[in-house]
């Protein structure tokens, strides 16, 4: 059983930053200290944090000037960590660093329904052995309370917020990856923010996101997947809807750059959805097997290059809650969380 | 079909190395990454090349079943119940 730090952050950017440095601080220090946020395990050529400070003060750059309160909070979490401020910002951008090839295989398999009551539900997979790295976040953030599950210091990866929206993503690969928002942020941010749906599309519309994406949003009653390629956004709006790692607009599929393997790998999990159907919201047990069943959980097979279903989660936006399997979803154990179970000033009952 | 793909596969992997070794020398049970040196890139265009040498559908086979060839011999193995038998 993982064990899942809930830290509940609240007062401003710097403040909240602060306090998941601070509860976390023993393990982001060891996890900064395993080769450079295991980075050094993951990319074909050594990394050192000085040579990524002019990459990382790009990204920032950005970041600091679309979304400030954001940018603030890494400055805490660093703080809070008590380490350089570029390594607490290399947390929040080690995807980008890693960047892409033809290697990549993707990760993730997302689905989402609004033909009863809305849900939506996902496998995380990821490279890195990152289930040792999982905390849940429940923040009180300008404008919204919101649950979200994170990674390594991550200030977003998914969640739930008070007004009704789930957000859940999945890596697909096409464009120049550039400086810019990396789309962890970008969720933390239309959680902290979004009212609405409509609301959630405008800010993955408006940022200049560092690298391409699929966000699936869904709300009450519309689930809507916002497809992400350079400056460009498709969106795909339907009752029911699943996502892996190849484009589904027909523009965007024709510059997809995901290897013709991963792509199998990716339309077979895709197919394994669709042919179950995306069970009632309330069905936790069918929702469970899908997610912790071959092909859409990716086992372990020891390769720590090799993304691997890390978690799995169930978001429900009508009820503001979070079910969570942390590490491989056929074997541990699940829990809960629910934004019910806060006060408006962020303190548990 | 099982010659001729032993030595297209051979002939490809050869093409993929960076010294372009004799496809004769080459070893079916050596490992492809350890022995050979072949990255994860070489190895994707390697099995891309030869499947289209092979005239093998590129959709038979997935990232895992990639991965579980660590071997010219495990390659062979895997591509040979799909290749078309000729002659």
């Amino acid at each position: 059983m993982n064990s899942v730090p809930l830290l509940e952050l609240s007062g401003p950017p710097r403040a909240r930053g602060i306090t998941h440095g601070r509860a976390l601080a023993g393990r982001l220090r060891g996890f900064l200290d395993d080769s450079l946020a295991r980075l050094g395990h993951l990319a074909d050529r050594p990394v050192d944090l000085d040579s990524l400070r002019p990459s990382i003060a790009a990204h920032r750059d950005v970041v600091a000037a679309a979304l400030p309160d954001l940018a603030e909070e890494v400055d805490g979490l660093a703080a809070g960590v008590g380490v350089d401020r570029d390594a607490a910002w290399l947390l929040q951008l080690r995807r980008e660093v890693l960047g892409y090839s033809r290697v990549t295989a993707g990760d993730c398999t997302t689905y989402a329904s609004v033909r009863g009551r809305p849900v939506l539900a996902q496998t995380v997979d990821l490279n890195g052995n990152l289930d040792d790295q999982i905390a849940v976040l429940a923040v009180s953030g300008p404008r919204h309370r919101s649950l979200v599950l994170s990674f390594a210091g991550l200030l977003g990866y998914l969640g739930v917020n008070d007004a009704g929206i789930a957000i859940g993503l999945n890596l697909v690969l096409g464009g120049e990856w550039e400086p810019g928002v990396p789309p962890y942020l970008a969720i933390r941010h239309v959680l902290d923010s979004a009212d609405s749906v409509d609301q959630a599309v405008e800010i993955l519309c408006e940022l200049p996101l560092a690298s391409s994406r699929s966000f699936m949003i869904c709300g009450e009653e519309r689930a809507v997947c916002v497809e992400s390629l350079g400056s460009q956004r498709s969106i795909l709006e339907d009752a029911d809807l699943a996502h892996t790692n190849h484009f589904l607009d027909p523009d965007f599929a024709e510059r997809d750059e995901i290897n013709v393997f991963a792509k199998n790998s990716s339309r077979r999990r895709l197919e394994a959805v669709r042919e179950a159907g995306i069970p009632d919201a309330s069905d936790t047990a069918s929702h469970h097997r899908l997610l912790s069943t071959p092909p859409i959980l990716v086992p372990d097979n020891g390769d720590i290059r090799r993304e691997r279903t890390v978690a799995a989660v169930i978001l429900r936006p009508d009820l503001g809650e979070i079910r969570l399997w942390p590490g491989d979803p056929s074997t541990a154990e699940g829990q809960v969380h629910s934004l019910q179970q806060w006060s408006a000033s962020g303190s548990h009952r | 079909m099982p010659t001729d793909l032993d030595t297209l596969a051979r002939e490809q992997l050869s093409q993929v190395l960076r010294d372009h070794p004799d496809p004769v020398a080459l070893d079916p049970d050596e490992d492809l990454v350890q022995t050979y040196g072949i990255t994860s890139l070489n190895k994707v265009l390697f099995l891309t090349s030869l499947c289209k040498a092979a005239e093998v559908g590129l959709d038979k086979f997935t990232e895992d079943d990639l991965a579980r060839m660590r071997t010219l011999g495990d390659v062979v193995d895997a591509l040979r119940p799909h290749a078309p038998l000729k002659g």
